[in-house]
């Protein structure tokens, strides 16, 4: 009895020797090999079963639970060599899978939405959300549009401040619009207050091209006509643009202009963004630059649209879209929103 | 305009540095966009007098010159000079060497002709303060060898550049701004003597005036004075016109002028002997009438001008400019002053007639202030007696037949808040008023809640005529930073228009999104084209003889004479720029505005166009694949799939022929037999001529025709539940037979069991015979409900093989 224990032992001592032997990945036939040596029909473990009937009936429970806890430790064994070395060749086989990650992407280069574009709707939106609804207009334009509705007489100094591109038509009274403030007129024209509309579009100036300035551009003008609007509001509104425009610790300030459609009217200056007021060549050492115009639309002007001004107040402003991208982006030169070089482009 | 502020303080004294009086006005509505020191650079010039003059040796219009600066202790310093004022005791301006003027001289020591000269003696002109460089700058006997030029010149000064507005004429004058200031900053103005020292002689016995026209010259009075000498200004004068940027001529002039920047009222003086009955008569001209101005400039006239006469005809266009005859010259002994208010838009007619504008027009058509007149050409009386001599003839020949009275304003106090939204102190809008020379009559009659005033204007405020100009004078001097933000948030409901508007805008996004995904840059390109370059490209299909194009009366320049017909014409140009610049692989789109008139009324035609421009390589070489070129299919691809995005059915892509066009590859597109647009391989010859090398493709979609077939509306499609079938199958036929008439006939064929179509092959070549192709194409079949079965789909299949055996002569690949 004693002998079939010692057998048992070393029978264990050589399998588990065996078992640590095989190390190589290319031994997994052998780890086969093994698990049939000792544990197969005619295997090792088997050869003592059989050897277990001329052992003492007493003492086969003790040789059984030997026999059981060999095989199940040989099983445990077995199982984790075998795992261990299928896992090495998954690493081998994805170690051959190596590739250089360093090496350019594939791409599909998307493109740009004209900066201008953006810029346009990025105003739009900020308006939007204060309510605004966009409304547009044509290009040509009626001089009663475009002057006489919005109180800029013929024969006025007052029109000097534009200067207008005439189409041959004859007429005379056909141009391009200077500014998209007709689109107030015909919305007006077409709707009982309240009326609050942006209106972005092109623009046309017969003036001559440079740096800063070009015969053709955007614009976005603003209008708001109901009860009770006032210069406060048309302060709150414009402050609140210009801060999420360009951020919210510029300084924003009105100052008394002109324009022959609001009344009172005023300019808007931002502090410098350049500079942040400190004085440089883009606000010409002044620490401030002028972003658009604005005023409280002109009771003349109601006029034309059949409004009461005894009871509708409103205000009005427009601003360049160009001047504000210039301003934003560090552009210094008008002339590349239309050459669309793409390299340009590119970068917004 | 040029405002000095040593000039200013004649009838203000400001205690405000010059860049605080500047930000001050500004805020005020008179904006001041510069300030420029008068002396700068100046700082080393000085006043050298010369004490004795040699001959120069080699040359013989040089002078050597000993001059004295000053510096005790020190010899003369020797400057050459060629100026023919040169003589002795002559006190100019010297130059140091090693000093750079403003204007750019750089004054070194140097050898002129063997002779050293240290320094220089210089004009108005090198210093840069006037144009004059007749002779070096006179002093006077005041200045002394050695004092700074800044000093002995009046050049410590400071010249204010305001932007002032088209409504406020009434601050084109330095006692304008000063009387704005005075309201501004409560201070005392103080007038200029307008005192006139008379002579017993009646002026009425030396001229007479007669107005025709009433309505054009409301009022016109003149002045004579006889007497006079013509000769150079004082230096005082020449300064003060200096420092604003104007040229003295003589003094005469010069003091018209002076009055002009002062008082704000343009004067013009004739040589009395010059009027030819002594008497002026302001009428319009004559028909055809010919006219010299003073510079020279001969006019035919229009009815339309209004002018001063004399017996023999004109002598002044009516505050525009003087004649060449009547012009005061050095042989001016007498002269008559005139002092007129004429209508604004008379003026400014007038202007535009002559293409001609001047320091007096621009005041007159803005509006000058008819109680002016009077003060004007006293104070100009005066001067010019205490200046040039002679007497001042008693009285003011004043013809004034149509006078204008001051404007009354019924103000109502609470429009103020209802228009600022700020409570404005009834005793502050009282100062306000007054401050700026309003009077205020209170109507006692009115309860307190609508407590009005009259409010009487001042003659010089022509552009305050309502209340509401009234209410703006309040927020301008209360000051627009007083009156506090406020943001209030409230919806609008949108009208129908403004709903389109929205709609139209949302499909630009959903576009411009989805083609910049796609790899296109969007472009924004100018309105403008040349029509030649139509003639150049007749390829652009567009005769600028027939072609109903919209025409710009009055370009800027030549190749800006018209609105583009298409985008691809301004799109062109700037592929072209591109290409030089060494982009060559461009994906672009524009949307844009074109523009046409309409051949029957003439009416002008706006269109939102998508145009769509490939050319150069697709895909560019990369370490995984080879460049792929563009090509037809891509860009028609690029097409169907905003189609398909904007969920637009009904496409047709039919072979057309048009001029842009490679005359086989191009193709129009209709929705529903309705013409939207085009694709094609651009022709070579177009390309050529804006140096595309590679073939370039273009497709154009009218977006607003092209908006009416979408509906953003969706309804979801319940996802299939039974499997599809599918089959595949090779067709053999002639290679000219188009694909898209098989398709559609084989979707007609099948109905709604077709799910799906994709062609996955065109092949030509052997063993195929030649003239022929195969195209292979994949079926999906489907049908909800159920689950279809092979033989139905083989009973279809062969039905379409037979129809299109039959219709295209194309036969199964065996």
């Amino acid at each position: 009895m004693d002998d079939l224990k010692n057998k048992i032992k070393s029978l264990k001592e050589e399998a588990f020797s065996d078992l640590n032997r095989v190390d190589q990945l290319s031994q997994l036939k052998e780890l086969d090999r093994l698990r049939i040596k000792y544990m197969g029909r005619k295997g090792a473990i088997q050869s003592i079963m059989k050897g277990l009937k001329s052992v003492d009936p007493k003492d086969r429970p003790l040789i059984g639970r030997l026999v059981n806890s060999f095989k199940s430790e040989f099983g445990a064994k077995y199982e984790e060599k075998r795992e261990e070395l299928r896992q090495r060749a998954e690493q081998e086989r994805l170690g051959k899978e190596w590739i250089d990650v360093t090496l350019p992407g594939v791409r599909q280069r998307s493109g740009k939405i004209h900066i201008i574009q953006q810029t346009l709707d990025e105003i739009s939106s900020i308006f939007k959300g204060l309510g605004f609804s966009v409304a547009d207009g044509p290009e040509i334009e009626s001089d009663y549009y475009n002057f006489d509705a919005l109180n800029i007489p013929k024969d006025h100094p007052a029109r000097d401040m534009w200067d207008t591109f005439y189409i041959d038509d004859q007429t005379d009274r056909t141009v391009l619009r200077t500014h998209t403030s007709p689109v107030q007129i015909r919305t007006m024209e077409r709707r009982q207050p309240p009326v609050r509309i942006i209106v972005p579009g092109r623009v046309y100036r017969n003036e001559a091209i440079d740096a800063s300035h070009h015969a053709v551009f955007y614009q976005v003008e603003g209008l708001y006509v109901d009860n009770n609007v006032t210069f406060r509001d048309l302060k709150g509104v414009l402050s609140y643009f210009s801060r999420q425009m360009f951020g919210d610790n510029l300084l924003v300030r009105f100052r008394p202009s002109f324009f022959p459609f609001t009344e009172p009217s005023a300019e808007v200056d931002i502090s410098c963004v350049m500079c942040s007021g400190k004085g440089c060549a883009v606000c010409k050492y002044t620490g401030w630059v002028e972003i658009l115009g604005c005023g409280m639309v002109d009771p003349a002007v109601y006029r034309y649209v059949n409004y009461d001004p005894e009871i509708y107040s409103g205000y009005a402003f427009g601003l360049g879209v160009e001047r504000i991208a210039m301003l934003r982006y560090q552009i210094n030169d008008i002339r590349l929103f239309l050459d669309n070089d793409v390299r340009f482009l590119e970068q917004f | 305009m040029q405002i000095s502020y040593k000039w200013l303080q004649d009838y203000i004294k400001i205690g405000l540095q010059p860049a605080e009086l500047a930000r001050r006005l500004t805020t005020c509505g008179l904006e001041t966009t510069n300030i420029r020191y008068l002396g700068e650079g100046l700082d080393r010039v000085v006043v050298g007098e010369i004490t004795e003059i040699e001959k120069h040796p080699h040359a013989d219009h040089l002078f050597l010159c000993a001059v004295e600066t000053g510096v005790t202790g020190e010899d003369t310093i020797s400057v050459i000079c060629g100026s023919p004022n040169t003589r002795v005791g002559l006190k100019s301006a010297f130059v140091p060497p090693d000093v750079t003027l403003p204007t750019g001289i750089s004054v070194k020591e140097a050898q002129i002709r063997g002779v050293v000269s240290s320094g220089m003696l210089c004009s108005e002109k090198d210093l840069g303060i006037s144009t004059d460089h007749s002779g070096i700058i006179e002093l006077g006997s005041e200045s002394t060898a050695g004092q700074s030029i800044v000093e002995a010149i009046g050049l410590d000064d400071y010249a204010l550049e305001l932007d002032l507005t088209a409504n406020r004429p009434d601050t084109l004058s330095h006692y304008g701004v000063a009387r704005e200031i005075s309201a501004m900053l409560n201070l005392p103005l103080q007038s200029p003597n307008l005192t006139v020292n008379e002579n017993d002689r009646d002026a009425h016995s030396l001229a007479k005036i007669t107005i025709q026209h009433p309505n054009s010259c409301p009022r016109y009075a003149a002045r004579v004075i006889t007497g006079v000498k013509i000769g150079p200004s004082p230096r005082w004068l020449r300064e003060r016109l200096i420092a604003i940027g104007q040229r003295p001529i003589n003094n005469v002039v010069d003091i018209t002028n002076f009055v002009l920047f002062e008082l704000g009222h343009p004067l013009h003086a004739f040589d009395y002997d010059e009027i030819a009955g002594h008497h002026i008569n302001v009428r319009h001209a004559l028909d055809q009438e010919q006219f010299t101005t003073l510079d020279n400039v001969a006019y035919t006239l229009t009815p339309e001008t209004l002018m001063i006469t004399d017996e023999n005809g004109g002598i002044a266009v009516a505050g525009i400019m003087g004649g060449l005859h009547s012009e005061v010259t050095e042989k001016t002994r007498n002269i008559l002053l005139e002092s007129a208010y004429f209508n604004p838009q008379t003026i400014r007619v007038g202007c535009k007639l002559l293409n001609k504008k001047t320091e007096s027009s621009h005041r007159f058509e803005r509006g000058t202030d008819p109680e002016n007149v009077i003060a004007s050409v006293n104070r100009a009386a005066q001067l010019i007696v205490d200046i040039a001599g002679g007497e001042t003839a008693k009285g003011i020949i004043d013809a004034y037949p149509k006078p204008i009275l001051s404007k009354n304003i019924h103000f109502r106090l609470d429009q103020t808040k209802r228009i600022l939204g700020v409570e404005i102190p009834t005793e502050k809008i009282y100062q306000i008023f007054t401050s700026l020379g309003f009077q205020i009559e209170q109507n006692q009659s009115d309860s307190s809640q609508d407590q009005a005033w009259q409010v009487v204007v001042p003659t010089w405020r022509q552009d305050v005529e309502r209340e509401i100009d009234l209410i703006e004078e309040i927020a301008r001097h209360y000051g627009y930073d007083h009156i506090p933000d406020r943001l209030i948030l409230t919806a609008t409901t949108q009208s129908n228009d403004q709903k389109e508007t929205a709609r139209k805008n949302k499909l630009k996004d959903i576009a411009r999104q989805f083609l910049t995904g796609s790899g296109y840059n969007e472009f924004i390109t100018n309105s403008f084209v040349n029509d030649a370059s139509f003639e150049r490209s007749p390829q652009f299909g567009i005769d600028p003889q027939t072609y109903p194009l919209i025409r710009i009366k009055n370009p800027l320049t030549f190749d800006h004479n018209c609105l583009r017909p298409s985008l691809l014409t301004t799109v062109l140009p700037q592929i072209r720029e591109n290409i030089h610049r060494k982009n060559t692989n461009l994906k672009i789109f524009e949307i844009g505005t074109v523009f046409q008139k309409n051949k029957q009324t003439g009416q002008s035609i706006e269109r939102t166009v998508l145009g769509l421009f490939l050319c150069g390589d697709l895909l560019s070489r990369n370490w995984q694949s080879k460049a792929k070129s563009s090509s037809f299919y891509d860009l028609k691809g690029t097409t169907e799939d905003l189609f398909s995005l904007l969920q637009i059915t009904g496409i047709k892509f039919t072979s057309v022929s048009h001029a842009q066009y490679h005359p086989y590859r191009c193709a129009e597109i209709r929705i529903h037999n309705e013409r939207i647009g085009s694709v094609g391989e651009l022709n070579s010859k177009l390309s050529a001529a804006y140096d595309i090398e590679t073939p370039a493709y273009w497709a154009e979609i009218d977006f607003q025709l092209l908006t009416k077939k979408i509906s953003l509306g969706r309804v979801y499609q319940q996802l299939p539940r039974y499997p599809a079938l599918e089959r595949d199958f090779a067709l053999v036929m002639d290679e000219k037979t188009p694909y898209e008439p098989i398709r559609d006939r084989i979707h007609e064929i099948a109905e709604e069991y077709l799910e799906n179509m994709t062609l996955f092959d065109v092949y030509h070549g052997a063993p195929l015979p030649e003239g022929k192709k195969s195209i292979a194409f994949s079926m999906t079949f489907r049908t909800p409900g159920r689950t279809l079965v092979d033989e139905e789909i083989d009973r279809l299949t062969d039905r379409i093989l037979q129809a299109v055996e039959k219709e295209f002569q194309a036969v199964l690949r065996g």
